[in-house]
């Protein structure tokens, strides 16, 4: 879809569905929407809706960093404690190592 | 023009598809010109227990290093210490592979990632290419914490004998570096000659400079941890997925057979039933160098000539009242914790043995036999050698208080058996305890079953190479055969060892007949309980030196005759995995049905077990050739044999707590079947592989740039010619 063909009440409507979306534990949405709109609510000359699609793209974006730092935490986490979990931490498996603990 | 381009492309192609198919060059595949690969599968592998993983592995993807040989004491502190191109793969010869010198090297797995053994027939009959001391991978004290005396303070941790002196351990510790043996001459030359020679050796004590030659080892093991880990991995994934169980249990299963065939409606008395044992299985490091004389073959073979002499007589003993029931029993898994004596004494716990069937049914089946029928217990053990000209009879200190009078009408019943033949029983010392062996789990739950266990050792082992690859038939004269016989002389030849086994057979026979009867057996019978010293020596041949033997094919069905012929070495004594059964306990069913069972007049459709007498076992074999050509018999045995698991009860049993050590818990790694790979390749020098990378990163920048210039000036370059419609094209 290409945003020029686009009149600005189509785009403010699809901000907002990928905005709300985003909450259904779908991070990747808000960081597209971050990204895909960035140049409308930052880098075009104004028009009436840019004020709420910035106002989106900046809540996209403090939730796809939030998210971002929830998902190093676990990782790191699991990665490093997944071993000393013996039972619990096999039951999160989904593909057996080989070979090593 | 453009008619003749066309036909002339058309041509090209044509050629082109030609010298496609049509290659008298041969292409190779690059990795053939960098890569020898060995044809070695005979790999150390990973096993488990309930607390530990133990054997060999490598990374993934293979471990990595230059190849040492060594020569000379020296070699091990110049690889350990000095040496400058760590990581190493150490080669070295069975003379050096013994416990502490494999510990020094895996235990610095920084400095050395791989060991291979050459593991060759020496050429002559030099005593220098085995280790001076013997070799075996159990500990010294083998089985001590599955045994009886896992809790005692006066006779646990062999206080008393340290029975296998040159045990090494290595069963029970996790190298966690790949170890191969190499038996084949091919493979010694390339990694000798080709590789090591050539390349590394060092000249005057300096090393040698790249390129050297290095080798990659390949053990990839599927499993992990230990056992009750693995075990859940593996339930715990979709099982319908390849390679989504990742270990097995242990086991296989055990045999025997008993004289009399009481139903499960008549009774069975309290200690009326003899039991005659021995195992069937040995272990060793390496997968496919499974051998064995002494520890096991010198056993079951004895155990099987002296059924076949008893059977002869079985009419007179089963008529003869108040005679005891005689049953021969062959353990398989005793190597890891008694995993067939300790699984047949958890079915006689459950009512489950010998036959496992629901008795709410007319049919017959046989009578259960329970550990209080248990009159006395006779093992064989290690039988092959002699200890000052003499076999060992072995007891229990406790056991011997207990059961005085039984134990000594035993020792005096086997001692007096062996007049008049060439065998010699003498007692070992009464306040030494009982070897390793599987009536020590018959004695673990029901303390006074009178146990005597027949050894040829009088306190620590003859065999210098219990549980080992090293434990040849040649130690022990069973292939003392006169220079140039042929393969068919040679099976018929009696050997030394069947000759000795045929004396301790025949023994055994006589004891047994007088301990169920109660009476001497008279001159006649006392002949006719003479072992037959030519199947004794046919066994010997068919399970020491090649299957391809005509009793064991006499025995097989037809299916499994090529199997027979094909064999290249002696099938293996490993237990192997539940499920997977081996050779050797299905040769050892047939045998057993051959020498106690009848002939009856059925075909291959109709022998089968009967619907409504379930205590005789039917089996279809080829029998014995008829003529002069290919054909045979064909023979129905109908027989009481019988089969059971030897499957440990830590798998049966729900909750098993597996840090007990209550039961065997070993299991042992799968893996696929490329898993186990050894190449050789030359690595060139860090400097030169620098060199390479950094040439390569300029490659590609001056090319990047050199493009970039030509398509910013492509105009200038490349004349454009501009498509003109009115010019007809020239024809």
């Amino acid at each position: 879809m290409d945003l020029r063909r686009v009149n600005n009440t189509e785009k403010l409507a699809m901000c907002r569905k990928y905005f709300f979306a985003g909450f259904f534990v779908l991070p990747f949405l808000w960081v597209v929407n971050s990204v895909w709109f960035f140049k409308e609510a930052f880098r075009k000359p104004h028009y009436t809706e840019q004020a709420d699609i910035r106002s989106y793209v900046i809540r996209s974006m403090i939730g796809a960093v939030i998210w971002l730092a929830i998902i190093i935490t676990w990782v790191i986490f699991y990665q490093t404690k997944r071993v000393e979990w013996g039972s619990f931490g096999d039951s999160l498996l989904f593909i057996i190592p080989y070979g090593s603990a | 023009m453009a008619a003749l381009r066309q036909r002339c492309s058309l041509w090209l192609l044509t050629i082109l598809m030609f010298c496609l198919y049509w290659n008298p060059a041969g292409s190779v595949r690059t990795k053939t010109k960098i890569y020898i690969d060995l044809k070695t599968q005979s790999a150390c592998f990973r096993t488990f227990n309930g607390t530990h993983q133990m054997g060999c592995a490598s990374s993934q993807s293979g471990n990595v290093g230059i190849v040492y040989y060594i020569q000379k004491s020296e070699d091990f502190d110049w690889i350990l210490n000095d040496g400058p191109h760590a990581p190493y793969i150490v080669v070295m010869d069975t003379k050096d592979f013994i416990g502490d010198n494999v510990r020094r090297l895996y235990k610095r797995s920084d400095r050395v990632t791989g060991i291979m053994v050459i593991s060759l027939p020496p050429k002559n009959d030099n005593s220098s290419s085995w280790p001076q001391d013997g070799f075996s991978i159990s500990d010294s004290c083998p089985n001590d914490q599955a045994g009886l005396y896992r809790d005692s303070k006066v006779y646990g941790g062999c206080k008393k004998t340290k029975w296998n002196l040159p045990g090494s351990g290595l069963i029970r510790e996790d190298l966690g570096i790949p170890v191969f043996a190499l038996s084949d001459e091919s493979d010694v030359d390339k990694i000798l000659k080709k590789c090591f020679f050539k390349f590394n050796e060092r000249d005057n004590g300096s090393s040698r400079g790249y390129p050297l030659c290095a080798a990659e080892l390949k053990i990839q093991m599927f499993g992990a941890v230990d056992t009750e880990v693995c075990l859940r991995r593996s339930n715990q994934a979709f099982s319908l997925l390849p390679g989504s169980i990742i270990c097995d249990p242990m086991g296989d299963k055990n045999n025997h057979v008993t004289m009399m065939n009481t139903p499960q409606n008549e009774t069975r008395a309290n200690d009326s039933v003899i039991i005659v044992g021995a195992r069937m299985d040995s272990t060793a490091l390496f997968t496919l160098e499974y051998r064995s004389s002494d520890t096991c073959v010198s056993g079951f073979v004895t155990l099987l000539a002296a059924m076949e002499a008893l059977w002869r007589v079985k009419n007179m003993i089963r008529n003869t009242a108040g005679a005891k029931d005689i049953m021969f029993a062959f353990f398989h898994g005793e190597s890891y914790d008694y995993i067939g004596s300790s699984s047949m004494v958890y079915s006689m716990q459950q009512g489950t043995f010998p036959q496992d069937l629901n008795s709410d049914r007319d049919d017959l089946h046989l009578h259960n036999i329970d550990l209080q029928h248990i009159h006395q217990f006779v093992e064989l053990n290690q039988v092959g050698y002699r200890d000052k000209g003499s076999l060992w009879m072995h007891t229990d200190p406790d056991n011997r208080r207990a059961k005085q009078a039984q134990i000594k009408n035993m020792i005096d019943g086997l001692k007096a058996a062996t007049q008049g033949l060439n065998v010699s029983l003498q007692e070992a010392d009464q306040t030494q305890p009982l070897p390793p062996a599987s009536s020590q789990r018959f004695l673990m739950e029901r303390a006074d079953i009178p146990v005597v266990v027949v050894t040829d050792h009088q306190a620590e082992y003859t065999n210098k190479f219990y549980n080992s690859r090293l434990d040849l038939a040649e130690f022990i004269n069973a292939t003392d055969y006169p220079p140039g016989l042929t393969e068919a002389e040679k099976y018929d030849f009696v050997t030394t060892q069947a000759e000795m086994i045929s004396e301790l057979a025949t023994a055994l026979a006589r004891y047994l007949y007088e301990a169920s009867t109660g009476v001497a057996p008279d001159p006649n019978v006392k002949d006719t309980l003479t072992a037959n010293t030519s199947t004794v020596t046919h066994m010997l041949y068919c399970f020491l030196v090649s299957p391809n033997c005509e009793l064991l094919k006499e025995i097989v069905p037809h299916y499994n005759s090529e199997s027979l012929e094909t064999a290249l070495l002696p099938y293996p004594f490993y237990v192997g995995i539940h499920g997977d059964q081996s050779q050797i306990s299905a040769l050892i069913y047939n045998l057993m049905a051959r020498f106690t069972g009848e002939l009856v007049d059925l075909d291959e459709s109709h022998c089968k077990t009967d619907d409504h007498d379930k205590r005789y076992s039917y089996l279809y074999v080829q029998g014995n050739k008829v003529g002069s050509g290919k054909d045979r018999q064909g023979w129905c045995i109908k027989s009481l044999v019988q089969d059971s698991d030897a499957y440990s009860p830590a798998f049966q049993i729900d909750d098993y707590d597996w840090k007990s050590g209550k039961y065997s818990t070993w299991s042992e790694s799968r893996w696929a079947k490329d898993s186990l790979k050894v190449r050789l390749f030359l690595v060139p020098s860090p400097h030169l592989q620098l060199l390479t990378l950094l040439s390569g990163l300029v490659v590609l920048l001056l090319s990047m740039i050199i493009t970039y210039l030509i398509a910013k000036r492509s105009g200038e370059i490349f004349q454009q010619q501009q498509p003109s419609e009115q010019q007809p094209t020239s024809g």
